[in-house]
């Protein structure tokens, strides 16, 4: 970089880190949210409606995600922050200046204090004593040296809270997420539309999801359904069902596999995948008078430990298939066998019985169903964002840092003043300490150390 | 007499929000316009209230909104006033008291709006022009009682701990005191703050549906949404800015003198703290009236008893069923997509009526205390009046009460459903 475009740059971070930005835009923004939110807390829109539109709905996530103006405003208020930031960082390696009032301040705040005859190489003794500390001194000679509280933990914990708003932002204004639905043995090529919301569900978008990879693929036995032997769901201490899959993928070429889960999601490309979903897919075959009319899967439906009946509209059936799986022990659930009910319309239940893999059918007025195979399907949830990594890694910023800071703040600050002064005896020295309360103990016993010290007899 | 309690008591607020401005106003000049805006400002809001124009409006929204902004806006100007405004006030005589008018000429309209809401209702259901008159010596009564007050406080020095952070602390909670009803609106921002944030949050960690997630995730996620945590948050929101405020103004370093000893400096550090510390008195005392003001307005509200829908019995809706008092719904027609609603009131007659009403969607009602709520558009309607026709209450149906049981003629509620729903 050269020396102009450092200047600038110096400039710039000036202007946008400068302290009275800080309340001029948290008022700014207060002040927009709170009207917003008073406005629209009474559920009354006779007053509202007005400011609604203007700021784009009251819900923070709808503002953000919604409004370029509000987006815009919080960009700048995260450009000043980190500004503030670096600039508070530059302020840290900075040594502590000291004036006169700085001087009679720590003196009138003097928590205990003494006057020694001055030993002459004083500056050297106490140098050795409080190597490594902070010092300052003015013209007149008085020096103070300041153990204060580590800044590092304040800054990394500033840094988490700036990283998770950074990531809330980025993820606001760029996040994509869908769910594809894969049964055992299905493809799923990349150009295949993926349901996609913008930030939530709430807030639907056209578009789709671009899949990490050429295509997808659930091979047979690859879905671990998360159900004991007793088909109810594992559980554990965060995970209560912990369905997982692995998934076959292509990456240029080469064929690849994750696993995904309920939680946490797997990364894959960048993108974060999960099972948001499991259910059991019966593949149902209707013949009419020996034709067969309907061959196809259902889509994920029944799973023992969740829902186990369902209620299906296939065309072209003239009626509803009324499912209820029918556990059985020893044998996985995409084995179980059905009751199937079939219903018209008007007519209630007009034939039942029990179909599965062992074969098996219903009929009725030339219609037969037969349901010879069940498949597992799982719902992936893919979400493209890298606000979330930035989010996480804010996270735990602002626990290790806010840890950090407490036990720093918690050891406490010492400061110790020397004054060289003439007496009616001869040159003294003045020494005074303060402390804050957590750290007096430990300064008092640096206090005797350091009289002892100063007044001792060096041997030449 | 009712109109002389509810002006004197105005009147005493009035006075407590506009003396202690009048204090920090400094010189008399500035004085007499303290008091003049104030003035001014309560009988704008009287005038506005008492004119044609604003009886248009719905007043009680207008005090809630006014009410909460008005408390939020005293919030943030106290932390401004210890970070940034204090110092400029400080060194320009001319913020100072461009403050302290801008908050006189805005601290009385709501009240003068209230008053005369309250004194008109009066007038009114009393049929005579008597509550003017004892609204006008309430009013006497307080300007006698605050000059009292006054005095008092000027005896014994009150005025040299009257700071204008503080005032930003108190003057909300004194308004509050009296305005009660602005509290419950101050806690739904709080919490639907703390519910957004929330549902960020769930949503950027990736977090799966309730089927995957065990049960004591959910609970703890679940802590946000208590109508518990609302009150807490509402409170520590104004003890948080309060215990800032407080932070700021106890850790600034004392004046030092060049013409005194450490002795002397002691001395007079000591007076100066003591000081500090009565000027941190009222908030002291703000903080724990805020809290008891919100507990007693959440316990008192409770929350909204929406009714789950039952199947209409056949031969009607039984009477026993009613006994409990509460409200009880129930689907009918031939798609069971309609609903009627019935209740045994505290009169001792029974309501059938429509779950809908003729303006809005036919979201429904719950019942809200003594009163049925709106699940729309938010509206209480007093059950007394549950029953009677037009507006906001839910349609009545003409019953008939044999053998324990309502009945009423559902082709005839059908009709009224349908021509409900499409704004018939």
């Amino acid at each position: 970089m050269s020396a102009g475009n450092s200047s600038i740059a110096k400039r710039t971070l000036r202007i946008l880190g400068a302290r009275w930005l800080t309340p001029i835009l948290t008022a700014l923004g207060l002040l927009w949210l709170l009207l917003s939110l008073v406005l629209q807390a009474t559920d009354s829109t006779q007053l509202s409606a007005g400011i609604e539109i203007a700021v784009g709905g009251p819900e923070i996530t709808r503002l953000m995600a919604t409004n370029p103006f509000v987006a815009l405003y919080l960009i700048v208020l995260l450009l000043h922050l980190c500004a503030r930031w670096v600039a508070g960082i530059a302020d840290d390696s900075q040594p502590p200046s000291l004036d006169k009032a700085d001087v009679d301040q720590v003196l009138a705040d003097t928590w205990r204090y003494a006057v020694v005859p001055d030993p002459g190489d004083w500056g050297d003794r106490v140098a050795e004593k409080f190597s490594g500390w902070a010092s300052a001194s003015t013209h007149e000679g008085r020096v103070v040296y300041r153990r204060r509280p580590s800044r590092v933990p304040l800054r990394l914990w500033q840094a988490g809270l700036l990283l998770l708003f950074a990531g809330l932002l980025l993820s606001t204004l760029t996040r994509q997420s869908g769910t594809v639905y894969l049964g055992e043995g299905q493809v799923i090529q990349r150009g295949e539309a993926v349901a996609l919301s913008r930030y939530d569900w709430r807030f639907s978008a056209s578009g789709s999801v671009s899949l990490p990879f050429e295509a997808l693929r659930l091979d047979q036995g690859a879905v671990d359904n998360g159900l004991n032997s007793a088909f109810q769901p594992r559980g554990g201490a965060f995970v209560r069902w912990p369905v997982s899959a692995t998934v076959a993928y292509l990456d240029r070429g080469a064929e690849k596999q994750f696993t995904a889960r309920a939680f946490p999601p797997v990364v894959v490309s960048g993108r974060l995948i999960q099972v948001i979903g499991i259910g059991l897919g019966p593949r149902v075959v209707a013949t009419h008078n020996g034709t067969t009319v309907l061959d196809s899967f259902a889509q994920p439906i029944l799973m023992p430990g969740g829902q186990d009946e369902a209620t299906l509209e296939m065309e072209p059936l003239p009626f509803t298939l009324r499912l209820k799986l029918l556990p059985r022990a020893g044998v996985s659930p995409v084995e179980f066998p059905y009751r199937l009910e079939l219903v018209e319309k008007g007519r209630g239940v007009v034939a039942s019985g029990t179909v599965g893999v062992d074969g098996g059918s219903v009929d009725y007025a030339g219609w037969s169903v037969a349901i010879p195979e069940t498949r597992y399907w799982i719902a992936l949830n893919v979400t493209k964002d890298p606000g979330v990594f930035l989010v996480v890694i804010g996270v735990l910023a602002v626990v290790v840092g806010l840890i950090g800071w407490l036990v720093a703040v918690l050891r406490g600050w010492e400061s110790y003043l020397f004054v060289e002064e003439e007496g009616p005896s001869g040159r003294r020295l003045y020494v005074g300490v303060d402390a804050s309360a957590p750290a007096r103990g430990r300064a008092g016993r640096r206090f005797e150390e350091l009289l002892q010290r100063l007044t001792s007899r060096r041997v030449p | 007499m009712e109109a002389l309690r509810i002006a004197f008591l105005h009147g005493l607020v009035a006075i407590a929000l506009v003396g202690p401005l009048v204090w920090l106003a400094g010189s008399g000049r500035g004085r007499a316009a303290v008091v003049a805006l104030a003035l001014a400002g309560g009988v704008a809001g009287a005038l506005f209230a008492y004119a044609p124009a604003g009886s248009r409006l719905p007043m009680e929204t207008v005090l809630l909104k006014g009410g909460t902004a008005w408390a939020g806006l005293c919030l943030l100007l106290a932390v401004m006033d210890v970070t940034v405004l204090g110092t400029l006030r400080r060194r320009y005589p001319a913020v100072r008291l461009g403050m302290v008018l801008a908050l006189a000429a805005t601290i009385l309209p709501l009240d003068g709006i209230d008053l005369v809401r309250q004194v008109r209702t009066l007038v009114f259901m009393k049929e005579t022009s008597a509550p003017w008159a004892w609204a006008g010596l309430g009013l006497l009564a307080a300007a006698a009682s605050g000059w009292l007050i006054s005095w008092v406080f000027r005896r014994f020095g009150a005025r040299r701990y009257a700071t204008m952070w503080s005032y930003l602390l108190v003057a909300p909670v004194v308004r509050l005191a009296i305005q009660p009803s602005v509290i419950p609106n101050l806690e739904s921002i709080v919490s639907r703050v703390a519910h957004d944030g929330m549902h960020v949050l769930v949503l950027l960690i990736q977090l799966p549906d309730h089927a995957y997630l065990s049960s004591g995730v959910w609970t703890a996620i679940g802590l946000v949404f208590m109508s518990t945590t609302g009150l807490l948050l509402n409170v520590a929101v104004y003890v948080g800015v309060a215990a800032f405020v407080l932070v700021r103004q106890a850790s600034k370093p004392l004046p030092l003198r060049e013409d005194e000893n450490p002795a002397q400096r002691r001395r007079r550090w000591t007076t100066l703290k003591t000081q500090r510390r009565l000027t941190f008195l009222p908030i002291y005392v703000a903080m724990a009236m805020f809290a008891v003001l919100a507990y007693t307005t959440w316990a008192a509200t409770g929350t909204p008893k929406t009714p789950t829908p039952a199947t209409l019995p056949a031969g009607g809706i039984e009477v026993a069923s009613l006994a409990d008092g509460e409200l009880h719904s129930y689907v009918f027609g031939r798609s069971s997509d309609k609903r009627v609603i019935a209740i045994h009131k505290p009169d001792g007659s029974y309501s059938v009526c429509l779950d809908a009403c003729l303006v809005c969607p036919p979201d429904g009602y719950a019942r809200f205390g003594t009163d049925l709520f709106c699940l729309y558009c938010g509206t209480p309607i007093p059950l007394g009046t549950v029953g009677q026709p037009g507006g906001c209450n839910p349609i009545p149906l003409t019953f008939t009460q044999s053998a324990g049981r309502l009945v009423f003629d559902q082709t005839q509620a059908e009709v009224a459903w349908q021509g409900a729903n499409s704004g018939k």
